[in-house]
């Protein structure tokens, strides 16, 4: 089939028009945070799902909430507790006395963005059923099963410290997260901007600028974002040495490497590098884009050994020396 | 009273006489069960030659000898054991103290049994000892069963009279201490065996050493001869030529032309400058090509070059005949304005 960039340039670049109305928007509320905020979108375009790793107060549920109102659409942040049950996150069946019937109490799942504020911190049988619905898309009360609204964003966070007493996620859940975000505390210069925001008078609100209805068209443009079959090898050339380092004379990383990234890995990566191109208004994929998203993709999906901690290397040491080895096409 | 007392002495007199009258080569034989009559039988036998009130008791002999009469106190004593009775009985030959009478068991070994038609002549040597002084009858008891009978019958052999002595102690002397450990001197033969072990040990080293040399020299040997690389330039444009005249896009294939060009461009920045262009996209690439002090005419040419090439890779673009041309008269210009004075 014969492929017209120029056309799907074009194209892309008046469907991503919305990305600069939207970034400023949430620049509006958000100093800094650039990388989380292009994340945000990329998860959001690509109809994946983030798990955002960093200390308290780095703006994660005001940016969720800052995106949310940006859209004008439904958010709902829940706080995970040791003692949260399922049916407090999809709802339940309640009795009502006046009609004699039972009736469907939809739960704060039922939203377009949802906040899941430290996640490791409830049991696995909750944490199990936020991940079956974030998977489906869907969620069965009582007999009844009901579509969740669309788009549907799910954004958990997790602390990385005060590991005591948490339900670390298994790893088969972990590949169900499309990114894993790691956020770092602000610049001085836009720490300084922050505080002045946050003691002014008037504390800046995010208005609507896209309509849920724009974000699923732009995820139907996305998948007309060209990605050339050199993209292609390349991002297996990756996700393979994740699995298999001396197939590209990465031996030293073949005792640090407990498993690689699943097929999930190859295909987020090349949806997240199609996001990262439409989000620069591209309407192809370049190894840039590829390289942008791959620490985000693969750095949840790759298990470091018991050597490797002892050699104090962690995942992302992993896939850098990765990237800095293989070619680019 | 009177009455009662002579009717009893009556009654042992005529024991007495039956006992007597036993035969020699009588031998004792009764079921276990029936311990008392056994213990009375083992008491009865005088030179192993009794007789029992059991009917299976003729068809068994059981004969002890001992070499000597004279034993020390502890002394192991050997007893050579001959029993014969019919073939098809099993024979359980003494292995307990209990069947040694005023004895103790030390040790048997292995019974040698014949077979002598319907016969069976069993021969074993048996260690025992004593503990007590004085005169002791030694005597042994063998277990035996019959087939179609589930009792074990017991048979007592000959008895030994042992003049057995204790060891005299000399009062007179005084106590002694423990003797010290001995000290035994190296012989001539345990020199020699551990000049033998050294010397052992030294060959094996010695062949071991020879081993691994020959190995290495094989690989030394089998390893080519390393290939002197052409210095980056000359390579970088010796590539150029070869493209130049492959005629690529010429014949429509613009992308592998321009993936060729820009990768003898890379690498030859990667091998004259040390960057890693060949793992690095061009966004990585300029920043480190910056700094290598080049005219900022010739750092946006060479963007130009790349991002063309970029474009043509992963955007399907066709680049003009003229976007090729100069692509390839940049590159020979920046290969030989950069090339090392050395490779001249």
């Amino acid at each position: 089939m014969e492929v017209n960039i120029q056309e799907i340039n074009e194209r892309i670049q008046q469907e991503s028009a919305f990305v600069d109305a939207l970034r400023m928007e949430i620049g509006k509320v958000i100093i800094g945070q650039k990388q989380m905020v292009e994340r945000l979108l990329i998860g959001l375009l690509g109809d994946g799902h983030i798990l955002l790793e960093g200390v308290p107060g780095l703006a994660k549920t005001t940016a969720i909430k800052t995106l949310a109102a940006a859209m004008k659409a439904m958010f709902h942040r829940i706080q995970f507790t040791p003692d949260l049950l399922p049916a407090d996150l999809i709802g339940t069946m309640i009795y009502n006395q006046k009609t004699g019937e039972f009736q469907t109490k939809q739960g704060p799942i039922f939203a377009n963005f949802i906040l899941a504020d430290e996640i490791n911190r409830s049991p696995a049988k909750v944490q199990s059923a936020l991940l079956e619905a974030m998977q489906e898309r869907q969620v069965t009360i009582g007999e009844q099963t009901f579509a969740l609204p669309r788009p549907f964003l799910v954004m958990a966070t997790q602390n990385p410290i005060e590991q005591e007493g948490t339900y670390p996620l298994p790893e088969a859940q972990v590949d169900r997260f499309m990114l894993k975000v790691k956020i770092d505390y602000p610049s001085r210069d836009e720490e300084l901007g922050i505080m002045r925001q946050q003691i002014a008078a008037d504390i800046p609100v995010a208005s609507p600028v896209i309509s849920a209805e724009d974000v699923l068209k732009a995820r139907r443009a996305l998948h007309t974002v060209y990605m050339d079959e050199k993209i292609e090898r390349y991002i297996l050339d990756i996700v393979m040495a994740t699995r298999d380092p001396r197939q590209f004379d990465l031996d030293r990383l073949s005792n640090y490497i407990a498993y690689g990234g699943s097929p999930r890995a190859s295909i987020y990566l090349a949806v997240a590098g199609k996001a990262h191109a439409f989000i620069q208004r591209r309407g192809y994929v370049i190894p840039e884009d590829i390289r942008a998203v791959c620490f985000d993709v693969l750095r949840h999906r790759v298990a470091v050994t018991y050597e490797a901690e002892a050699e104090e290397m962690n995942s992302e040491m992993i896939i850098q020396e990765i990237i800095d080895t293989i070619e680019v096409p | 009273m009177r009455r009662k007392t002579t009717s009893l002495l009556l009654a042992a007199s005529c024991l007495a006489l039956i006992l007597a009258g036993a035969p020699a080569t009588a031998q004792d034989a009764t079921p276990q069960s029936t311990a008392t009559a056994s213990e009375a039988a083992r008491q009865r036998t005088g030179d192993g030659t009794a007789q029992d009130r059991n009917p299976l008791a003729e068809d068994i002999s059981v004969h002890a000898d001992v070499d000597s009469t004279q034993y020390l106190i502890g002394e192991w004593i050997v007893l050579s054991l001959e029993i014969e009775a019919p073939a098809t009985w099993t024979i359980n030959p003494p292995v307990t103290d209990e069947d040694i009478v005023n004895g103790e068991f030390v040790a048997a070994e292995d019974p040698d049994r014949n077979i002598e038609g319907e016969r069976q002549r069993l021969q074993q040597e048996i260690t025992v000892t004593v503990f007590d002084t004085g005169s002791v009858t030694l005597g042994t008891i063998v277990r035996y069963r019959v087939p179609g009978d589930t009792s074990t019958y017991t048979a007592v052999s000959n008895s030994i009279d042992l003049r057995v002595t204790t060891v005299e102690l000399d009062t007179t002397q005084s106590f002694r201490d423990i003797k010290d450990v001995m000290d035994v001197s190296l012989t001539i033969w345990d020199y020699l065996m551990i000049a033998g072990i050294i010397l052992l040990v030294a060959l094996l080293l010695w062949f071991g050493w020879r081993w691994y040399r020959s190995r290495r020299d094989r690989e030394e040997t089998v390893e080519e001869p390393p290939v002197p690389e052409l210095p980056p330039a000359v390579m970088a444009l010796s590539d150029l030529d070869a493209l130049r005249a492959q005629r690529l896009w010429q014949e429509g294939r613009h992308k592998e032309y321009q993936s060729r060009l820009t990768d003898i461009l890379r690498t030859y920045v990667e091998r004259r400058y040390d960057v890693p262009a060949m793992e690095h996209p061009t966004s990585e690439i300029m920043p480190d090509v910056a700094m290598l002090g080049l005219p900022s005419d010739t750092l946006e040419r060479f963007e130009r070059v790349l991002l063309t090439a970029d474009r043509t890779k992963f955007a399907r673009y066709t680049p003009t005949a003229k976007e090729h041309e100069s692509g390839m008269q940049f590159a020979v210009e920046f290969v030989e304005s950069t090339r090392d004075d050395a490779d001249v």
